[in-house]
């Protein structure tokens, strides 16, 4: 009995992903943080321009965040809807989402304030940032049953790992992180978008 | 022994027959684990022709397990079914009843 519940609530979790569209959305923001670290690391410390930078951390990356929701939707209302059929997603109680964003919250916060009391763990903000992003991956795998989820965690992880032991500073070090990240996850949505086109055929007009 | 088959030919008697079909089943199954869906995502799971699957959530519609509204998004209609509260309730229940049955007959 529990099979046909538990296997349409997997289905439909996958579904979600079936475009590679997510991937590619979490992408953008992982190359716009790497070069945002990248061109950290670029300008001098008295610059203007990298105080500017430094002060609209929050608004870029929420900003990039916004709009690569906005496009995800976009695209799927395009594509995907019209290919496959659409669904909407029960929303959680709002005790788990306050929960997920408190966590989030001091997660962030908890790890900030290391960094700034303990300069020396600096040299390690790559690897822990690898193992925030991995585990959210690795979560987003359970969720939905699908093994790319946990390669990509493990890239994460050995992307972390690699830079952190490189000899590279933080700063510098964060932005490789995150552009390799955005390259992963371009090549994991891309070739999920190939392969969903390729199984699937155009729009399937109503009767 | 002969109780228990029986309780088990009553409890079989009491489950819901309009869930119990294996096409509604599935059209239930879908719709309970999402908070709604359109005919080509519904089509594409269940494996079902359009006419049969219209059939099938017409029943649905009927006894009030499933609301069915027609839309547009831009020029493209869309037909979007949704499990009401009866339905969800009546799905609970119909899964309470097989698991029932599934512990009496193991």
């Amino acid at each position: 009995m529990s099979d046909n519940y538990d296997n349409a609530a997997l289905r439909a979790r996958q579904y979600w992903y079936t475009d590679g569209f997510n991937e590619m959305a979490f992408g953008t923001i992982c190359g716009v943080l790497g070069l945002y670290f990248l061109t950290q690391t670029l300008l001098s410390g008295d610059s203007l321009l990298r105080t500017l930078l430094e002060a609209g951390f929050i608004v870029i990356v929420g900003g990039t965040g916004l709009l690569a929701g906005t496009a995800v939707n976009k695209l799927k209302q395009r594509l995907t809807y019209p290919r496959t059929g659409y669904v909407a997603y029960r929303k959680g109680p709002k005790s788990r989402r306050l929960l997920m964003v408190g966590l989030t919250a001091a997660v962030s916060g908890g790890l900030a304030a290391v960094f700034a009391i303990l300069p020396v763990w600096q040299a390690w903000m790559p690897l822990a940032s690898a193992g925030i992003i991995g585990a959210a991956w690795v979560f987003v795998g359970i969720q939905s049953g699908l093994a790319r989820f946990f390669v990509l965690a493990m890239v994460s992880l050995l992307a972390g790992a690699g830079l952190a032991f490189s000899g590279l500073e933080n700063i510098p070090a964060l932005g490789v992180y995150y552009l390799l990240m955005a390259v992963a996850l371009f090549v994991s949505g891309g070739v999920t978008l190939y392969r969903y086109l390729h199984a699937t055929t155009g729009p399937q007009p109503e009767e | 022994m002969e109780n228990e088959w029986k309780d088990l030919a009553r409890n079989l008697s009491e489950v819901d027959r309009l869930i119990h079909e294996p096409a509604r089943l599935t059209i239930v199954a879908i719709l309970s684990a999402v908070e709604s869906a359109d005919f080509l995502y519904l089509q594409r799971e269940t494996g079902l022709t359009k006419g049969n699957l219209s059939s099938h959530l017409a029943r649905l519609e009927e006894a009030g397990y499933v609301t069915i509204e027609k839309t547009y998004q831009g020029k493209t209609p869309l037909t979007i079914c949704h499990l009401t509260a009866l339905g969800r309730q009546a799905f609970s229940e119909y899964r309470a009843s097989m698991k029932r049955m599934m512990d009496q007959t193991n």
